[in-house]
């Protein structure tokens, strides 16, 4: 390995350092804050006041509405995976959790958090940031984040694949939500392309639920630069934005929702007879039986 | 617009999310690639390129909480790239600067042409840096990543020039030794 590839090499590390040291943009010389001392402190007690002055307003009925709350996503990545710890209320309707975190949904303690950049990292003290289990269905789909008291939940978003070559059975991604048979699905539909609203019919019935679980556990993975090589390939350079808008044009957005309520996301492609799935990064050929299913029970 | 938003545009193949990309991380990127190739076309040309790239990768990416890592890994790779085709007499001052630098983390007798598994490789270089207090870590990848000078480094820290490059050359040893820990032969 070459110095230059070993330079090269760093690129691929954590985001979270990434953003880490982005955040650090000011001057840390301390020559001059001596002399900036005073009027440093009198901007301090002008801050701490702040706090005192909206009380007072508020308490006279000035602003009597709802908290702003924090509105922010904060990643982490644990044990292979990657989440985003979220408390958005569109976030959480999308996922099926509730959008009010309480503490009564935190379950068993799984590992104690530090902040790091943009996100939280795993940490091997105890802080007083702790991963916890999600009580209503303790999976690797969602965790609990206690952040001094504000909750967050931890969204699974994908795998962290090694390569642009890796790729991961479908069935990976319903272990990740705890489903082992399709028993464990509670439905099946279609949703817009930004999942917040049902546009399909919503399948229930067991047996088309049991034949969608079985197919769908059967597709063959394909990594991205397999897919990107057998889509498209071969397609002349000032064709290939055409080509990519008219394949994500063709996208259904599946929602799957598990029987505790969770639900997750794999797009089908009719037309180019493609699976994506976000959560594993992978591809998946359409089998004719998928294509069927979907058009007679979507 | 917020990263989130942007990603959305990325997402659903609408044209704008590049000039949203490069109004509010063009410059950044930039630069990052001028401090390697000290040439304003070719960082231009790193920077569009980065763009195409990000085209290509979302989706199936979706990076919505870490934008500018994202694409500042790609503008990295391809201006790295550019400088590895270009000759040695050619390259920047800084690129050889830190190309030697780099030279002393990689393990004595260690063979230059041998086959390193680089996510492994990625993995013990995070793990060195979990090891490393905010500040080190922060410098490191301040001089590493984003590729800083030490004029700027001194200036940032508000050490010496030698203080940072002593600094450095601490973290450097510690890279090694803990590579060579790990069992890396590179």
């Amino acid at each position: 390995m070459s110095s230059l590839d070993m330079l090269d090499l760093i690129g691929g590390i954590d985001t979270a350092y990434i953003s880490e040291s982005f955040k650090e943009t000011t001057s840390r010389k301390t020559i001059s804050v001596q002399r900036w001392l005073p009027a440093l402190a009198a901007c301090a007690a002008l801050i701490m006041m702040i706090p005192v002055i909206s009380n007072i307003f508020r308490n006279k009925g000035g602003y009597d509405g709802p908290s702003d709350g924090l509105k922010e996503i904060k990643s982490l990545e644990f044990n292979g995976c990657y989440y985003e710890a979220t408390d958005v209320p569109e976030a959480l309707t999308r996922y099926g959790l509730p959008q009010d975190l309480s503490p009564e949904l935190a379950g068993e303690h799984v590992s104690y958090l530090v902040p790091n950049g943009a996100g939280y990292l795993e940490s091997a003290v105890k802080t007083d940031i702790e991963l916890l289990n999600y009580k209503p269905c303790p999976c690797r789909g969602v965790y609990i984040v206690n952040d001094q008291g504000h909750y967050y939940a931890a969204v699974f978003c994908n795998f962290f694949l090694m390569s642009d070559e890796a790729s991961i059975d479908l069935s990976e991604l319903y272990r990740i939500y705890g489903i082992t048979g399709a028993e464990s699905i509670l439905s099946v539909t279609e949703t817009d392309w930004h999942r917040n609203n049902t546009k399909g019919k919503l399948v229930t019935d067991r047996a088309a639920v049991e034949d969608f679980y079985q197919i769908t556990c059967s597709l063959e993975p394909n990594s991205n630069s397999g897919f990107q090589a057998k889509v498209f390939d071969g397609v002349p350079e000032e064709e290939q934005q055409k080509k990519h808008i008219a394949f994500a044009d063709d996208l259904h957005m599946i929602r799957i929702e598990t029987a505790s309520g969770l639900m997750f996301y794999i797009e089908l492609y009719p037309n180019y007879e493609w699976v994506y799935a976000s959560g594993t990064l992978s591809y998946y050929p359409a089998s004719q039986k998928l294509l069927s299913w979907a058009k007679e029970n979507l | 617009m917020d990263d989130s938003r942007i990603v959305d545009l990325f997402l659903s193949r609408d044209e704008s999310a590049i000039a949203q990309t490069s109004e509010k991380y063009g410059r950044r990127l930039r630069s990052l690639a001028l401090h390697v190739l000290e040439d304003l076309s070719s960082s231009e040309e790193c920077e569009n390129d980065t763009y195409m790239e990000a085209w290509r990768l979302i989706p199936p990416n979706e990076p919505r909480s870490y934008l500018f890592p994202f694409l500042g890994r790609i503008t990295r790779h391809l201006a790295i790239d550019m400088c590895k085709k270009r000759s040695a007499a050619k390259r920047s001052a800084l690129l050889c600067e830190l190309s030697d630098e780099m030279e002393e983390c990689i393990p004595s007798g260690a063979d230059p042409d041998s086959n390193v598994d680089t996510i492994v490789l990625t993995d013990a270089v995070n793990s060195f840096l979990k090891s490393l207090n905010s500040e080190q870590r922060t410098l490191f990848i301040r001089r590493y990543w984003y590729f800083d000078s030490v004029t700027e480094l001194s200036s940032r820290y508000g050490w010496t020039q030698s203080k940072v490059k002593t600094t450095l050359f601490r973290l450097r040893e510690r890279l090694r030794d803990h590579l060579k820990k790990e069992g890396f032969e590179l």
